[in-house]
């Protein structure tokens, strides 16, 4: 942007103002005239705006609605002083279809959604959506077409801010005619810069196999899965955290505390506390009456894991879908909706969100104008499986 | 050095003279520099500000100097100091950039921000008096495909 175009403000003060800007002022702004246009819609800018947009208080939730038999995307806001409800903002308008009914969600970051389709193990479609400019990008299906039985394993995540660039990993482990695991896993890994999937071969992965539909965790450009791994001399199973990590496409192991290290994998579950990777531990997978929540507060530090909460399930109280600026734990309960929980006084409370246990999705949410510059996003919608592939060809 | 309060003189583009604390000017990154390059004769001179802001920026930076005065009445103070004509708004945004204060240049950014937000691009093109250079079909191509943007 030259001097010249504004008398108001020089370029240096205008590039302030704008950086604090909404994302729909923004996009509104782009018609203001051809340089402002190429400002706002230039990789450095939104990069910078990215990066000054502080962690926010709005938390995505996805739930699938039983009565209307859909699922539906909304934003709350979490404010620190108000103890038990989260403010309704606004739902989301969600273009996609899906065969089965909902999307499943590999991860979210830097504003963007992964989320992919699929039909009794077959993957349909996969895009990645950024909802607050309403725009997605359609990923073309991996090339590793895998005999059945196999189980997969998709890994999302950014390489912000220093390239724009986005990644998918994606794992198939495949299984001998006795259904037991056999080798290590095929890995495909695809890039939104490359635009194409592209099979790794000779990677240094040890030979652990990731839980099936383990939610990912993606936090220092590093995604993060539960993981177990069988233990040379005894046999037995032993948990671990798996992760790979975006920009150098490197897979690593973390080790879990000692009190988790002997958990069936199916009992635990990983996300995010605040910004440190996050491991609840469930007394039993289904029926257990408490659970607890274990913190690495210093990345990467092994002695740092630390014991957060036990919190005896009560009122119905499922499983730990997020947790709340205010330190409050959000449950899906089995009488199918949210609670907030604050383990200090151990008082719950129904937020009066409604949806299947199984199919909450919550997330910090920071909206952010990622994607807006490139060439093969498209808007509006479409519906899921075959049609979708045509968009990138 | 001393520690009795040493006094400078702000001298305006309009040729007005403020006495200030030392410790309160230096709330200016520039005056600060000026300080501590010890290149401060008598009068500091401000060639880009004139009285009336000068007036103003010194209000702002009296109050936020203030011993004890308590972050609530820090905010109400903000959301008053703020609320002035967008003329007024313009040359504080000009002079806090010139002094090089951040707080004070973010907060008046954060104040235009929220006055224009909700503007429309032609409101934006005149309160900013730029030229529209797109044809009238590139800018229908951007703003139909965004169009959720513009309801």
């Amino acid at each position: 942007m030259t001097d010249s175009d504004s008398t108001y403000f020089c370029s240096e003060l205008l590039r302030e103002i704008l950086l604090k800007l909404p994302v729909k002022s923004l996009i509104r702004f782009t018609v203001v005239c051809k340089s402002w246009h190429s400002f706002i819609t230039s990789f450095p800018f939104i990069s910078a705006h990215l990066v000054q947009t502080p962690r926010s208080n709005t938390i995505l939730v996805r739930r699938f609605d039983r009565t209307r038999k859909r699922e539906n995307y909304s934003l709350f806001q979490d404010s620190k002083n108000r103890p038990f409800s989260l403010d309704f903002t606004s739902e989301l308008n969600f273009p996609f279809k899906s065969n089965l009914g909902y999307f499943k969600i590999v991860g979210s970051c830097n504003g963007i959604v992964c989320l992919y389709d699929d039909l009794l193990g077959q993957l349909r479609s996969l895009v990645l959506w950024n909802p607050s400019i309403h725009k997605f990008i359609s990923i073309p299906m991996p090339s590793i077409k895998p005999q059945w039985p196999h189980m997969c394993v998709l890994g999302f995540g950014a390489d912000l801010p220093e390239t724009d660039d986005f990644k998918l990993v994606k794992l198939v482990y495949h299984m001998n005619d006795g259904f037991v695991y056999s080798g290590p896993p095929e890995i495909e890994i695809y890039s939104i810069n490359s635009g194409v999937w592209r099979r790794v071969v000779g990677v240094e992965i040890k030979n652990c196999m990731v839980k099936f539909l383990s939610p990912q965790a993606f936090v220092n450009g590093v995604v993060h899965w539960i993981a177990s791994d069988v233990v040379v001399n005894g046999g037995d199973l032993w948990s671990l955290v798996k992760t790979f990590s975006i920009a150098d496409e490197v897979f690593g192991e973390i080790m879990l505390p000692d009190a988790l290290v002997g958990v069936t994998t199916m009992n635990l579950s990983i996300m995010l506390f605040e910004e440190s990777v996050a491991v609840v531990k469930y007394g039993s997978e289904i029926g257990g009456d408490s659970c607890e929540v274990w913190v690495m507060k210093q990345y990467g530090v092994l002695e740092s894991w630390s014991r957060l909460y036990h919190i005896n399930l009560v009122a119905g109280m499922e499983k730990v879908v997020g947790f709340r600026n205010n330190g409050e734990v959000l449950f899906s309960t089995r009488r199918n909706d949210l609670v907030s929980y604050d383990p200090n006084s151990g008082r719950n409370m129904s937020l009066g969100i409604q949806g299947i246990s199984s199919l909450f999705y919550v997330q910090n949410y920071r909206e952010s104008l990622i994607m807006f510059n490139r060439n093969n996003v498209s808007s509006g919608g479409f519906l899921g499986g075959m049609e979708v592939y045509g968009l990138n060809e | 050095m001393s520690s009795s309060t040493k006094f400078l003189t702000l001298k305006t583009c309009d040729d007005k003279k403020f006495v200030l604390d030392e410790a309160i000017a230096v709330r200016s990154q520039t005056i600060k520099n000026m300080v501590e390059d010890d290149c401060v004769s008598n009068v500091i001179p401000l060639p880009n500000v004139d009285s009336k802001t000068m007036t103003k920026v010194i209000e702002y930076w009296k109050k936020h100097s203030e011993e004890g005065i308590s972050k609530d009445m820090l905010m109400d103070f903000d959301k008053a100091f703020v609320k002035v004509h967008h003329s007024i708004l313009h040359a504080l945004i000009l002079a806090a950039n010139f002094l090089n204060d951040k707080e004070m240049l973010d907060m008046m950014c954060q104040e235009v921000v929220d006055r224009i937000k909700g503007k429309t691009p032609e409101e934006i093109r005149k309160e900013f008096d730029i030229k529209n250079d797109f044809t009238p079909e590139e800018e229908e191509e951007i703003r139909k495909e965004n169009a959720w943007a513009f309801e």
